[in-house]
């Protein structure tokens, strides 16, 4: 899918001036980011959040937070109990005892989310199908207290070795690493209760932290990615059992691979799109593409309204079997 | 690719696991190995339902990775000793004070002085675990004292095989 352009304005230029983006991308932020302005002064002025998830597998959740308070940190709850949100902290977050024992892991709320949407259930037979770094298997790990099954797939070989180093750190001990790209999953004849696929991306929800991807985000970047994100979506629900539930999200805030990925297998495939508790609609027209109704039960999340990284997550069960 | 022990391999490991107080660790996983082409075997210890999933070519790793195995010799992870910490009762330790416990999570030796208890049975050259005040796993060292002696001002006292910050280190390094 080719990325939707649309026209400059005064106020695209006015906002690319100031903020220091290209216009093309202010002019679709225009369309799609509620309160634009806003949201480029948030993710330009301030320091993203940061978030750390209690790792049940190693330390009650309780017992570390009186610990961290007593080092000073200061948490904030969120929606998620294993979640908090660092308010102040005297020491750097990745450099704790507390840290290096797999006490805690840093990781974004939202990514939390999509975690939390897949319902997992402690004998879940998972497939996490772009796994590394590895902070959404360990908290699935997390859920499924060590228990079920959980195969992890990771394409890029030099990833895999801080991958296997963060699981083992967080005590996690159900779960295979396979060095494969997530859409050859189709070639073994495994299928999974749960499956997530957290697609490669081109991660404009991560510009309040890595201000370098306002420069290298292209129109090209948008094109390649929603191509890779419908391979491996359409892969995902072939390995996904009767029942199952699929989890697909990103880092990014384009509907072309977003909206539109799911918007393309809506027709193709038996399956429900399912609501989920947090976030705000997605959009159900961008340019002239008008999009399925359920899409609005998918989930967009905004840095300025919900304080976390730009965000997509929706939730799919597949009904039957494939038509 | 990953292969279960031969018997030899398995008595080997075995009598680690035993020799440390974690062989009930062991009920309901499997022990693996995947050999390398630097004739490195890395061992891993893996729920004994995820077989379905570890013998393939592609597997990188699975479960836990608790050390190696060089010429018939187990060369314990960091990550073994952390299970040793948590499951067994049957290990020599010291506890060191926060002075201490900033210095070993960057790999540094420990001084007498940081020594805040010494379990009894330490001889020179034991392997023993080291604890932070609130008994939690730091690292493992090799002790140049015995339990008497340890303690000592102003001496390393115990050189530091492994610790926490050996996670983040390893990382990059190859495999």
């Amino acid at each position: 899918m080719s990325c939707i352009l649309f026209p400059k304005s005064e106020k695209s230029n006015q906002l690319a001036t100031k903020y220091n983006f290209k216009e093309w991308m202010i002019a679709r932020y225009l369309t799609i980011v509620p309160d634009t302005e806003k949201f480029l002064d948030y993710i330009n002025n301030r320091a993203s959040n940061q978030y750390i998830r209690i790792n049940s597998l190693k330390v009650d959740i309780d017992t570390l937070k009186q610990k961290l308070l007593e080092k000073d940190f200061k948490l904030e709850k969120t929606v998620l109990s294993e979640v908090f949100l660092i308010k102040e902290s005297k020491f750097p977050i990745g450099a704790t005892m507390e840290y290096l024992s797999g006490y805690y892991y840093i990781q974004d709320l939202s990514s939390c989310l999509a975690v939390d949407s897949l319902d997992i259930d402690e004998h879940d037979v998972v497939l996490d199908m772009t796994a590394s770094p590895g902070g959404k298997t360990s908290f699935m790990a997390q859920k499924m207290k060590n228990r079920g099954m959980i195969l992890a797939l990771e394409s890029e070989r030099k990833r895999l070795r801080k991958m296997m180093f963060n699981l083992s750190r967080c005590g996690v001990i159900n779960t295979v690493l396979w060095n494969l790209k997530g859409e050859k999953i189709i070639n073994y004849d495994f299928k999974f209760d749960k499956v997530l696929l957290d697609a490669p991306c081109s991660c404009d929800g991560i510009i309040q932290k890595d201000p370098a991807r306002k420069l290298t985000y292209t129109k090209e970047t948008i094109k390649y990615c929603s191509i890779r994100q419908s391979q491996l979506i359409e892969s995902a629900l072939k390995v996904v059992k009767p029942n199952g539930l699929l989890v697909y999200s990103t880092c990014s805030l384009a509907p072309e691979e977003n909206e539109f990925v799911i918007n393309s297998i809506i027709d193709k495939y038996d399956i429900t799109v399912e609501s989920i508790n947090y976030g705000v609609d997605s959009l159900l027209k961008f340019g002239d593409k008008m999009m399925n109704k359920s899409i609005k039960f998918t989930k967009r999340f905004y840095p300025h309204i919900h304080n976390t990284a730009g965000f997509f997550i929706a939730k799919i069960r597949l009904n039957n079997i494939n038509k | 690719m990953f292969r279960i022990l031969t018997r030899q391999e398995k008595t080997i490991i075995l009598r680690e696991f035993n020799k440390w107080g974690i062989f009930n660790y062991l009920q309901d996983k499997l022990l693996t190995v995947k050999e390398c082409e630097n004739s490195i075997k890395y061992l891993y210890l893996i729920p004994s339902v995820l077989e379905n999933f570890i013998f393939y070519p592609g597997t990188y790793c699975g479960g836990l990775p608790i050390g190696n195995l060089h010429k018939k010799k187990f060369l314990p992870s960091i990550t073994f000793f952390d299970v040793v910490s948590r499951y067994s009762k049957n290990f020599l330790y010291v506890i060191v004070n926060s002075n201490g416990e900033k210095l070993i999570l960057y790999g540094r030796d420990i001084f007498g002085n940081s020594i805040e208890y010494a379990s009894p049975g330490i001889e020179e050259n034991s392997i023993i675990l080291i604890l932070n005040k609130s008994k939690e796993f730091l690292g493992v060292g090799r002790s140049r004292f015995s339990t008497t002696k340890i303690k000592e001002n102003g001496k390393v006292t115990i050189n530091t095989l492994l610790d926490l910050g050996t996670y983040l280190r390893l990382e990059n390094d190859r495999m």
